[in-house]
């Protein structure tokens, strides 16, 4: 894919929007004029790609006192266990926020429910832009999901800030205002192809058994990718899927799997799936080395496996707050403290709530960021602010920022450690960093 | 030749767990004629009682029982409430508020559960080394328990239709309760006791099945869609016709999905539907089903 913005259009326009912010634009007046701020808005946005005149007029608007932002989430069916702790827990930064961050603007958390239905997420989100007039939206979970409305964004220039898909489509250069917020696919399968090079520098026997899934999809053609542009000796001999519905224990695939002498199991299905292909590879007697998709990388999977989960390998850029080496960190307190105070009814012990208050925290730096520019605190502001940032989160480990850089670097977490599980110790030991920074945007 | 006895056997395994929960669908056709589409939730919602047994101090097997014997209250108390003020001849309306209990069912044990996968023990030695070697395969104690388990509910609920005074009640009732009602048989008792036994076997299936599959709120759905196949295909009037559906269709399904290559994993549960089709179009009562006979 060719890139779409070269680098000198971006020097020239940084450039442009510095000279701008300074005053010293030829015919600029002392203090700057809406005509300075216009270009500066157009230079800026064009370094991203994105046309203003598609745009709505008021995208460059600063935001009004109070400005609702959207968070779509299920609120009903089967998912809704899992997933509806995020709204506490954004609720809780956008709050903090309000208090804290001594923006303009105050901001309002609009929810509403998609039922985890990539469908009814693009009418939900419909809904938050016409009828409630959300200036922004974060936390917006699943790659289906952040492909279904990421038309949208860009149709009306609504900045999507750290929507948590894994897929490469959540990292996407022509959709400059969806800014990743779960850790990226990408990273998983290049930490696990370079663990495997270093380990079997002669090559593995790569089994991948993964869901079949728009997540899925994305997972096999990034471990193919990886395998090939680092030139791995090793080779893929056996590729099994699982439907996300199968509840059956997976024994037919990792009878296959087994089969074929496999060395290295890749494994990223669904939920509970997680849990059942390590029983299942157990009970058979199958012990490959194994890396387990992050998106199952916490103790309450890890921990339900019993014997078979010991060694897993699991890349993890974020604190699981049920492992004992987090127990008295400093990060994980100032988080808890932070939900405790903000969204009293916040569930403090379930992992997903702390994921909820790091998604709007990302688009409460992104707030931050724009009210400190030249574009002020405008949707484009937050636009182009988010694409910029570099700060890190108390929820992330040591080593690991979230950091973009326009559309150069479109994948905000690209560092992570590669733990293993250890049933003795009950959580994941810490295991080496792998930093990829800057090097997973697909261009 | 291993390999295909693995695939056999892990076909098998999962085909008798298509097969006990169509035993349960069975019985509510057979004690009343009705279709239960929330038979998988009622029997993981089931399992999350007999979890919730075990978690205040309950042995496995008595957590089991326990949930198998709340689930056969509740059963009856569902049709009590929920089924019986809609009439017998409300198909349609029963159908509906299945799908209604479903969801009901589904989204209650998330609220009381949470979503996250939960960890439910084998009533049987489960450690990696606990198994019957067969030809390079492991039998595991667990898949051996649920084998005989089913094997003697089904035989128990053929005895029961067959030979006693109350299966041949609940035949006519199904089939004809203005009729039966006239023959002085109690028709309302009789259906609550349909949905009591099949809520009971439901359970029992949750129960034994949850070490493998985890708990969560989800784990029953696919094989609901399985069991459904297998009761249409081995005849929704007929328990051993319904069990052997169910293995059939796991074996067949694993070995088609092993061996031909385009089918793999993703096609596999379409091969189950079209296994069904093509022996609905040359024999649509299923396999052993019986010929319904109007009288006009």
């Amino acid at each position: 894919m060719p890139k779409r913005t070269p680098l000198l259009a971006l020097v020239a326009t940084v450039t442009a929007i510095a000279v701008t912010a300074c005053g010293g634009a030829p015919g600029a007046e002392e203090g700057g004029s809406s005509s300075d701020n216009s270009d500066a808005a157009s230079a800026a946005a064009e370094v991203l790609g994105i046309d203003l005149a598609e745009c709505p007029a008021d995208v460059t608007d600063p935001l009004p006192a109070e400005a609702n932002v959207g968070l779509t989430l299920p609120l009903t069916g089967g998912p809704a266990t899992a997933f509806a702790v995020l709204g506490p827990g954004a609720e809780a930064a956008l709050e903090q926020a309000n208090a804290e961050a001594g923006l303009d603007t105050k901001f309002n958390l609009i929810q509403k429910d998609d039922q985890f239905l990539p469908d009814k997420t693009v009418a939900a989100v419909q809904e938050l832009i016409q009828q409630d007039e959300v200036v922004a939206m974060t936390g917006v979970t699943g790659t289906a999901a952040v492909l279904a409305i990421r038309d949208l964004l860009k149709r009306d220039c609504i900045p999507g800030v750290s929507l948590p898909g894994g897929g490469a489509g959540a990292a996407d250069p022509d959709y400059p205002e969806v800014v990743q917020g779960a850790t990226p696919f990408s990273l998983d399968a290049r930490i696990w192809v370079e663990s495997v090079n270093e380990q079997f520098p002669d090559g593995a026997k790569i089994a991948t058994f993964i869901g079949n899934t728009e997540s899925g999809n994305d997972y096999a053609l990034q471990i193919d990718r990886w395998l090939e542009e680092t030139d791995s000796k090793s080779e893929i001999v056996s590729a099994e899927t699982i439907e996300a519905a199968d509840a059956a224990a997976p024994s037919s695939q990792v009878t296959t799997m087994r089969n074929s002498d496999a060395d290295v199991l890749f494994a990223a299905p669904t939920g509970a799936q997680c849990i059942s292909v390590l029983t299942e590879a157990a009970n058979q007697g199958w012990k490959p080395v194994t890396y387990l998709t992050t998106n199952c990388g916490s103790s309450t999977y890890l921990g339900a496996t019993g014997p078979a989960g010991e060694g897993v390998l699991v890349v993890q850029p974020f604190k699981d707050i049920n492992s004992p080496r987090f127990a008295d960190d400093e990060g994980v307190a100032e988080v808890r403290a932070a939900l405790e105070k903000y969204s009293p009814d916040a569930d403090l012990e379930n992992t997903t709530t702390y994921s909820g208050y790091t998604y709007a925290e990302a688009l409460v730096e992104a707030a931050r960021a724009a009210a400190d520019s030249e574009l002020g605190l405008s949707r484009l502001g937050i636009i182009v602010a988010a694409r910029q940032l570099d700060f890190h989160s108390p929820m992330l480990v040591d080593g690991v920022d979230f950091t973009v850089d326009g559309l150069e670097d479109m994948v905000p977490i690209e560092a992570a450690e590669l733990n293993a599980w250890s049933v003795d110790e009950g959580g994941f030991v810490q295991g080496e960093l792998y930093d990829f920074e800057g090097q997973l945007t697909e261009q | 030749m291993d390999l295909l006895i693995a695939r056999i056997v892990d076909g098998f395994n999962n085909g008798v767990v298509y097969g006990f929960l169509a035993l349960a669908l069975v019985c509510v056709y057979r004690g009343t004629g009705h279709l239960n589409l929330a038979q998988g939730e009622m029997a993981m919602f089931s399992a999350f009682i007999a979890y919730a047994l075990h978690a205040v101090g309950f042995p496995v097997v008595l957590a089991i029982l326990g949930a198998v014997a709340i689930g056969f209250i509740a059963g009856g108390v569902v049709e009590r409430v929920l089924i019986r003020p809609l009439g017998h001849g409300a198909d349609y309306s029963i159908l509906l508020v299945t799908i209604g209990l479903f969801l009901v069912l589904n989204a209650g044990a998330g609220v009381i559960w949470g979503g996250d996968p939960l960890t439910f023990p084998a009533a049987v030695p489960s450690a990696p080394d606990d198994y019957i070697s067969f030809f390079g395969t492991r039998l595991r104690y667990q898949q051996l328990l649920i084998l005989a388990v089913l094997l003697v509910v089904m035989t128990a609920l053929y005895l029961l239709f067959k030979y006693t005074r109350l299966g041949l009640a609940m035949r006519v009732t199904a089939g004809n309760p203005d009729s039966a009602r006239l023959l002085g048989m109690r028709v309302n008792q009789i259906n609550s006791l349909g949905w009591a036994l099949a809520a009971a076997v439901g359970a029992l299936v949750g129960g034994l099945i949850s070490p493998s599959t985890t708990l969560t709120t989800g784990m029953m759905f696919n094989f609901l869609i399985y069991a459904a196949a297998a009761a249409t295909l081995g005849g929704f009037d007929s328990p051993g016709g319904a069990v052997l559906a169910g293995i059939v269709l796991g074996v067949l399904e694993n070995l088609i999905g092993s061996y031909i290559s385009w089918v793999g994993s993703d096609l596999k549960q379409a091969v189950a539907l079209v296994i069904l089709l093509g022996v609905l179009m040359v024999r649509p009562t299923g396999l052993f089903g019986t010929k319904k006979v109007e009288r006009v």
